[in-house]
């Protein structure tokens, strides 16, 4: 049965109505439900008088979310009507009912043609909208000439409307760029300031599709900067007039249009126009401090004067110093591209940049945060980077991820010291460690292991930080490293620092705080570092194995694969019969590569020394150790001065060779070093099963080239005192020519003490030598090899040579 | 380029969507779900720029109604604030001390008005009163239409 035909359909504001009356979600549906089913049998009907109330609810219904297809067709019914009102509503359907992906949408295109053409401003002009917001490319294609026609209408309703239409067709299809390319210039030049505001758009759009046209436009600057003038010295403009600034809209978009064709170099008119701009514009208003911020973008953009920019630079520092929240943000965003030509301009407005690292603003900290990374240099990386971590503890999850990452960034690249950077990750690590990426862990560990004299500081440091906290992922992996590595420090030493004592620990707590790191709840890495770190201190700390062994029993029936192969191995390695090797096998792991950096670092700080070597210090003269200690301690490959082992082989200590093979025999390459790090088992470093050998004597060739020859001969002359050296430095000219000016200087690690007798003579004829004696004192004999840093200049035919080697073939023990 | 205009209301209802960028249907209801939590609720003391995609959105509260305007990366953030305002201020001048219930019961009256002010996504006119004086004049295009209807219908 049919329902009775309605005479008066529904009005819109009773749908309305009767929609926001729905009490739930079902109701509501109802009611679209039985009004979409009337509207789309009132469809049916073509002599339909209510289609275009029909089309107007279903934009209501559509904006609810309900499918709304049905209605596109009706819409093409509506636009081809001569009825205003249908056709209002049928262009207002069109524009929201169908999209561009919807086939039935190029049906209109005839209509919209016709339209362009009526005789009706208000006609043309609704087409011509509809164009501008939906328009496919191939209606773009088929009402190009119409709109390039209509650019010049008399009206300049029409003009506006066309010029913008233009923009989505050049978008749509860019080889139609050329149409509308000579269009441009009579639509710059109208007498209506709204035209020549959508005209500019155009233009920007052309650009921005094709950038290389550009170069055509640069002609116009003039043309532009005057429009500009014009603009700001219109005093009474009460219509165009927003916050005290004379049509902000259009003074965007001519500021931003100049950027684009100032060319290789501005006009002076351009410059001087942008400076009354940056400096007359008035900022008390939002309007003005949007042109203000166009303004310092093109003069950021264009290759402007210093003088300009250090007057835009100022302008964002005032923008930075505001209380409103969007100028603090459009500044920071401007100084991230500043900062990438102009460093310094930005580094002035640090501190007003750190302190934007706890606005309350997330999307104002992320961009202070990137900024501050880019600011951090060697200079100002303690400061930074301690603001940074107090901003830390104050700072939610979402945030210290970010944080983190560009702390242990910069940590890493610009640390001034080792100490320091160690110092700076076990904070960071202490109050985020579970955010900390693993590289970062693998860094710090690779500089706590290349590192002898941090390794004491540091186990004792990340073992007391363990304790207070087993919360931190990051921090737990490192402790358990470096105390498996250097167990031995936490039992036998007590260290005095700067800021209290850290005292030397018994077996038992150390074992306990290991068992800290094995509850059930840890992660599965937590514990296989811990088992790691067990198997490493049974050789240590041998009085705790019986605890050792207890706690990586209970791992054997872990479910994890890889936990309970560790303990079932680390058992077996415990048991009486590996006694022999189980000392060598868990020896301190070989240096390993470095990982890189997490991010590419942006300046060159990260580079070896040996890029640009600084000039070596003067014998006995301290100021240039450190260079030399990041040099010869840089994991990065280290030019080698030419070595050659001289023909006297060294003379190694027959009793302790002897030691050594006395047990079972051994076999005479270097034991396996399990790595904790990655589990995998590798060579350690040739040296390290001959630390007992001690060479009475030991000749090489320090440096060699085609000029000149330096043997080292070292002799143990005290051997009760096995820490001093003395070493013969014998020079000799191997060229045919004579060398006179000759001067060695070196520099030497801390743990070196070193003095030596200068030559007798500074000159050497050919085949010549002079000879230098050496007193080495090495006070960590044993532990750090000798290490020397030389510097040697001469002249030969008055040209002066200067030629650097670092001198590290000593015998390890040396 | 402004790529769409949204009014959402303080309970996520979508009171205006106006788009320049091509979304099927169902993009348009996805980006509507994301950007609905973006700016409700958003505290008034943040500044008024929201990351999205990649572009920035730029969202503001008036009274019971939230506007959001989606533009480019490159775009001046501060301007298009103006350009919300601008709107907000035709919109008060049409409807006289517009409220929420003005624009659910007149969305088409607000499209008219949005339509006349931005169009492929660019700002197009910047005088009040021409817009004024192209909406009334609209208005009295279509009641003489309908008056020819009716008495057409007579």
């Amino acid at each position: 049965m049919q329902a009775p035909k309605k005479e008066q359909p529904t009005r819109l504001r009773d749908l309305i109505k009767a929609v926001r009356a729905c009490k739930t979600a079902a109701e509501e549906r109802a009611v679209v439900a039985q009004e979409s089913a009337e509207i789309r049998e009132s469809f049916r009907d073509e002599t339909y008088r209510f289609r275009h109330r029909s089309v107007a609810k279903l934009l209501f219904i559509q904006m609810m979310g309900y499918p709304t297809n049905f209605g596109q067709v009706e819409c093409l019914k509506l636009i081809a009507s001569s009825n205003y009102t249908e056709k209002r509503v049928g262009y207002l359907g069109l524009t929201q009912l169908l999209n561009e992906k919807d086939d039935v949408l190029m049906m209109v295109t005839n209509s919209m043609q016709i339209d362009m053409n009526s005789s009706n401003t208000q006609i043309i002009g609704m087409a011509l909208t509809a164009l501008a917001n939906i328009a496919t490319a191939e209606m773009c294609r088929d009402l190009s000439k119409d709109v390039c026609k209509l650019m010049s209408h008399n009206n300049s309703y029409i003009r506006k409307r066309a010029t913008i239409a233009g923009a989505r067709i050049v978008r749509k299809c860019p080889d139609l760029i050329e149409d509308f390319q000579g269009e441009v210039p009579k639509v710059l030049e109208d007498r209506s300031h709204v035209v020549v505001m959508n005209g500019v758009n155009l233009l920007l759009e052309i650009i921005k599709i094709q950038p290389n046209i550009k170069q055509a436009f640069v002609q116009y600057s003039g043309l532009v900067v005057r429009a500009m003038r014009n603009l700001i010295h219109t005093v009474h403009s009460p219509e165009h007039t927003i916050g005290g600034v004379t049509d902000p809209f259009l003074q965007v978009s001519l500021i931003k249009l100049m950027s684009k064709i100032a060319g290789a170099e501005p006009s002076e008119e351009m410059t001087d126009c942008l400076a009354q701009v940056a400096t007359n514009t008035e900022p008390a208003k939002n309007a003005g401090n949007a042109v203000l911020y166009e303004c310092v973008r093109t003069i950021m953009d264009i290759s402007s004067t210093s003088g300009l920019r250090v007057l835009a630079t100022n302008i964002m520092g005032r923008f930075l110093l505001n209380r409103d929240n969007n100028l603090r943000y459009v500044a920071l965003n401007s100084l991230l591209k500043l900062v990438k030509v102009d460093l310094l301009a930005v580094q002035r407005h640090k501190t007003t940049i750190i302190d934007c690292l706890k606005d309350a603003d997330i999307a104002i900290r992320k961009k202070a945060l990137e900024l501050t990374y880019c600011l951090i240099n060697e200079s100002n990386v303690k400061q930074i980077v301690k603001e940074m971590i107090d901003f830390l503890i104050a700072a939610e999850p979402e945030f210290k991820e970010a944080l983190v990452t560009k702390l242990c960034l910069a940590i890493e690249l610009h640390s001034p010291t080792k100490q320091w950077h160690f110092d700076s990750v076990l904070r960071v690590l202490t109050l985020a460690g579970s955010y900390v990426p693993e590289e970062v862990v693998a860094s710090t560990a690779h500089i706590i292991s290349s590192t002898p004299e941090l390794q004491s500081y540091a186990v004792h440091k990340l073992f007391n930080a363990l304790v207070d906290n087993t919360e931190q992922q990051g921090l737990v992996l490192l402790a358990l490293w470096s105390i498996g590595e250097f167990g031995n420090f936490l039992v036998s030493e007590t260290l005095k620092t700067s800021d209290g004592e850290l005292k030397a620990m018994t077996p038992n707590e150390i074992i306990q705080g290991v068992e800290k790191t094995m509850t059930p709840i840890a992660a599965d890495i937590c514990k296989e570092y811990a088992l790691t770190a067990l198997i490493k201190l049974s050789v240590r700390i041998p009085q705790a194995v019986q605890s050792i062994r207890r706690l990586i029993e209970q791992q054997i029936s872990a479910l994890n694969v890889e936990l309970q192969q560790r303990a079932c191995e680390y058992i077996q390695l415990l048991g009486s019969n590996w006694d022999s090797i189980r000392g060598p096998l868990l020896e301190k792991m070989p240096i390993y590569a470095k990982a890189p950096a997490v991010d590419i670092p942006t300046t060159d700080s990260s580079s070896p020394v040996l890029e640009k070597p600084k000039t070596p210090t003067q014998p006995n003269s301290a100021q240039n150790l450190l260079d030399i200690e990041t040099l010869i301690f840089d994991s990065q490959p280290i030019q080698q001065s030419q070595i050659q082992q001289s023909t006297e082989v060294p003379q190694p200590q027959f009793e302790s060779l002897l030691d050594l093979f006395s047990s079972t025999p051994q076999p005479s390459f270097p034991a396996p070093v399990l790595n904790p790090v990655t589990g995998d088992i590798s060579e350690p470093d040739k040296f390290e099963d001959f630390v007992e050998i001690t060479p009475i004597k030991h000749n090489f060739i320090a440096f060699e080239d085609e000029e000149i020859n330096v043997d080292f001969n070292c002799t143990k002359p005290e051997p009760d005192a096995l820490e001093n050296t003395q070493i013969s430095v014998i020079v000799s000219n191997k060229c045919s020519k004579d060398i006179v000016g000759f001067k060695l200087s070196a520099a030497v690690l801390k743990h070196l003490e070193f003095s030596f007798s200068s030559a007798a003579s500074t000159s050497m004829m050919p085949g010549g030598s002079i000879q230098m004696q050496m007193k080495m004192k090495n006070k960590a004999q044993g532990q750090k090899p000798i290490a020397i840093r030389m510097k040697i200049d001469y002249t030969i035919d008055s040209v002066p040579r200067s030629k650097l080697s670092t001198v590290d073939s000593f015998p390890p023990n040396y | 380029m402004i790529h769409f205009v949204l009014l959402i209301s303080r309970h996520g209802k979508i009171r205006l969507s106006k788009w320049f960028t091509t979304y099927s249907q169902k993009e348009r209801e996805a980006i509507m779900k994301e950007v609905k939590p973006m700016v409700i609720g958003r505290n008034s003391k943040l500044c008024n720029f929201l990351e999205f995609q990649e572009y920035t959105l730029v969202a503001k509260r008036y009274a019971s109604l939230y506007f959001a305007f989606c533009i480019d990366k490159d775009d001046n953030e501060l301007l298009t604030l103006d350009i919300m305002h601008f709107y907000v201020e035709l919109l008060d001048k049409y409807f006289k001390n517009v409220c929420e219930l003005d624009i659910i019961f007149n969305f088409h009256k607000a499209y008219y008005i949005l339509d006349e002010m931005i169009a492929g996504g660019y700002i197009i006119e910047t005088s009040k009163k021409q817009i004024s004086k192209y909406v009334a004049n609209q208005d009295e295009i279509m009641e003489e239409s309908k008056e020819e209807t009716t008495a057409k219908k007579k």
